[in-house]
């Protein structure tokens, strides 16, 4: 099991490496930059240029690309994500301030999303075929096929006309938040919270449930509940007690991948609700060409995804017994 | 044999009623964009700053007829596209959005359809290779399959966007438009096939082991032949509902892209675009509910229809994975 583990981490460092590589080659071969913005245009030409090349040097961007990829690299290996180009913060404290707000809404979704996929997959897989599995199988995959991103302009557009003054569109929270009281204040997110928490929940609620029909119907099949049916247990007990418990092994697989997604946020959701989360920090930063934050971004979505594939694979052999990874690479994938 | 197999399969999918009824609205609204393609292409940016700006939807003629063209000669259909101009109603250039969605739908299904071809010339090619190879080759090919997974894809689409969209200008004597949409095209397209790869992939290994492949070895048949004369046609299932799931997906993908401003370029419209400007008009002007409504409705219509039809062509390829199948 070590060995298998040691053999993966192996085998994502050149993904890793690659995804960089490509990153750091698209930022910086992509037209603008980020220092221009900064000249003040009524300067004198000659001065303007001087400004631009001190302000290059400053930030090592006169080096050719190879000698800026070594030394981000060798930055990255002790952690050190460096200065945020367009406000010189350190690029690190940008992330942590963004993350709070993404991963606290992915959590709620995820939290309201299984709340409800979970008793309506049961109650579609218990009669497949069904009226109710019909029903809310086409009722959940329409729902799957309209993008969140005409929901959220219908909710808005919804708050604006009818209007319902109390639901904020915008932001994570109210002007005056810091004066109010924690009852106010957790008021206000809620508030706030809303139609986002929706747009995000609804397509995860979709996919959920069919997930846990599908796991379901699949360990519905197998002997040991024939055994318990003709055992003579309850229909509800060999559900719940035998064949629920086995419907979590794939669950893990669909977290593992999930948790990438959850801290890497939506970019279109966080545009259009003005969410302060790491989406629009990611897009914000693209159009910025703010190289540090973006580079720090991608590190991080990349680490997640290998960290999120190997802990599902490692959990999946943790929970069920019968799966070994021996054999090295082989049985990789 | 081959024909049993493919008319049980249509048997299959006919009894599916959701597949039926997805592609019964999808040649619906594909030949009544045809139909109105001749004039869309050519009406679809005429404004009326006079009479239509944001005008409601209405039967009557708005815009009089000599506003659109004059040149063109005055068929039958002509003069019906023009009465039906105004029935979606005007943008807030005076645009009759009608032309504009049946313009705009056939961009999105092309953007699409583009996406599909690529997935499965090089998803399938790349996929089969990296199996039948296996070893070395098989993990660097799955390695840089994983490393286009992991990249910023609103980068990747800016990136190539300013690569390919000069050269591509003068390729095609300054159209501009086409060359927009072509790097639409590449950018969906480039992604789309990683599925698909991975896919395919695995099917091949877990086919390769068959004993009839084993057999067509051992009676002398070459590495390329096996692959296309045996193991190609156990692959056209997945092959065909995957293709058939990029479809939406490259869709929306383009949709999301139009709103974020880096998709397809106006004037050309396409349906995330109309349903972007419609968001714009409703969010400073409320009450022009058909500039959203529109939009959104024919973009959620193409999607729920395409994924009907995809889920139906799984269960009706692959009858095996009817339990397991999510979707």
């Amino acid at each position: 099991m070590l060995q298998y583990i040691i053999n993966r981490m192996l085998l994502a460092v050149p993904t890793f490496l690659g995804i960089t590589v490509v990153t750091f080659l698209m930022i910086h071969l992509a037209p603008g930059d980020p220092l221009r913005g900064m000249i003040d245009e009524s300067m004198p030409a000659e001065t303007s240029e001087h400004t631009y090349e001190l302000l290059q040097k400053h930030f090592g961007l006169d080096q050719p690309l190879h000698v800026q990829y070594a030394s981000w690299l060798k930055r990255i290996v002790t952690l050190d994500f460096g200065r945020s180009i367009s406000d010189h913060r350190p690029v690190w404290d940008k992330i942590r301030e963004r993350l709070p707000w993404t991963v606290g809404v992915a959590a709620l979704s995820m939290f309201f999303g299984f709340l409800l996929a979970v008793p309506i997959g049961v109650r579609s897989a218990v009669r497949p075929n069904g009226w109710f599995d019909s029903i809310s199988g086409t009722t959940l995959y329409a729902l799957y096929s309209v993008p969140s991103y005409v929901t959220a302009m219908v909710l808005i557009v919804l708050v604006v006309t009818l209007p319902i003054d109390w639901i904020p569109i915008r932001g994570a929270y109210s002007d005056g938040f810091d004066g109010l009281s924690l009852w106010g204040k957790v008021l206000d997110l809620c508030k706030h919270l809303l139609l986002i928490t929706i747009c995000f929940t609804y397509p995860a609620l979709a996919f959920q449930s069919r997930f846990v029909r599908g796991n379901l119907l699949e360990v519905l099949r197998q002997d040991y509940v024939r055994t318990a049916r003709a055992k003579g247990l309850a229909e509800r007990h060999v559900v719940r007690r035998h064949a629920m418990r086995n419907t979590l092994i794939p669950l893990v697989t669909y977290l593992g991948m999930l948790f990438p997604t959850v801290i890497s946020g939506s970019a279109i959701l966080e545009v259009m609700f003005a969410w302060p989360g790491i989406g629009r920090l990611m897009f914000d930063s693209i159009l910025q060409r703010d190289y540090p934050t973006v580079m720090a971004l991608s590190v991080i979505t990349a680490v997640l995804v290998q960290v999120g594939t190997l802990l599902a694979d490692v959990s999946y052999a943790w929970i069920d017994p019968r799966i070994r990874y021996g054999g090295g690479l082989n049985h990789v994938d | 044999m081959i024909d049993t197999r493919n008319s049980l399969a249509w048997r299959r999918f006919r009894r599916n009623r959701a597949a039926c009824l997805g592609l019964v609205v999808m040649v619906g609204l594909l030949l009544m964009s045809a139909l109105a393609f001749p004039f869309s292409s050519r009406w679809s940016n005429v404004q009326d700053l006079q009479g239509a700006v944001r005008a409601a939807p209405t039967l009557r003629v708005v815009t009089p007829y000599d506003a659109y063209e004059r040149a063109l000669p005055d068929s039958l259909l002509g003069a019906g596209m023009h009465r039906v101009a105004g029935l979606a109603g005007y943008d807030d250039l005076g645009r009759s959005l009608l032309f504009r969605l049946c313009l705009g739908w056939l961009v999105s299904l092309g953007v699409g359809l583009g996406a599909a071809v690529m997935a499965v010339v090089i998803g399938v090619s790349w996929g089969a290779t990296a199996a039948m190879a296996g070893g070395r080759v098989d993990a660097a090919m799955m390695r840089i399959v994983d490393i286009l997974y992991g990249l910023p894809y609103v980068l990747f689409v800016i990136l190539l966007k300013v690569v390919l969209e000069p050269p591509l200008r003068t390729v095609l004597h300054g159209q501009g438009h086409l060359a927009n949409v072509i790097i639409v095209f590449v950018a969906i397209g480039a992604v789309s096939w990683l599925t698909m790869a991975r896919v395919i992939r695995g099917q091949v290994l877990s086919l390769r082991s068959r004993p009839f492949v084993e057999a067509a070895y051992a009676s002398g048949v070459g590495r390329m032949r096996v692959m296309w004369r045996h193991l190609l046609p156990n692959l056209v299932g997945p092959i065909a509902v995957y293709a058939t799931l990029v479809i939406p997906q490259a869709i929306l993908q383009e949709s999301f892209l139009s709103f974020l401003g880096i998709g397809v370029v106006p004037p050309t419209p396409s349906l995330g675009l109309l349903a972007t400007d419609g968001v714009q008009a409703v969010n400073s002007f409320v009450g022009f509910w058909w500039l959203i409504a529109f939009p959104c409705g024919i973009l959620v219509l193409t999607l729920l229809a395409l994924n009907f039809i995809g889920d139906g062509l799984r269960d009706a390829l692959d009858p095996r994975t009817d339990a397991v199948a999510i979707f």
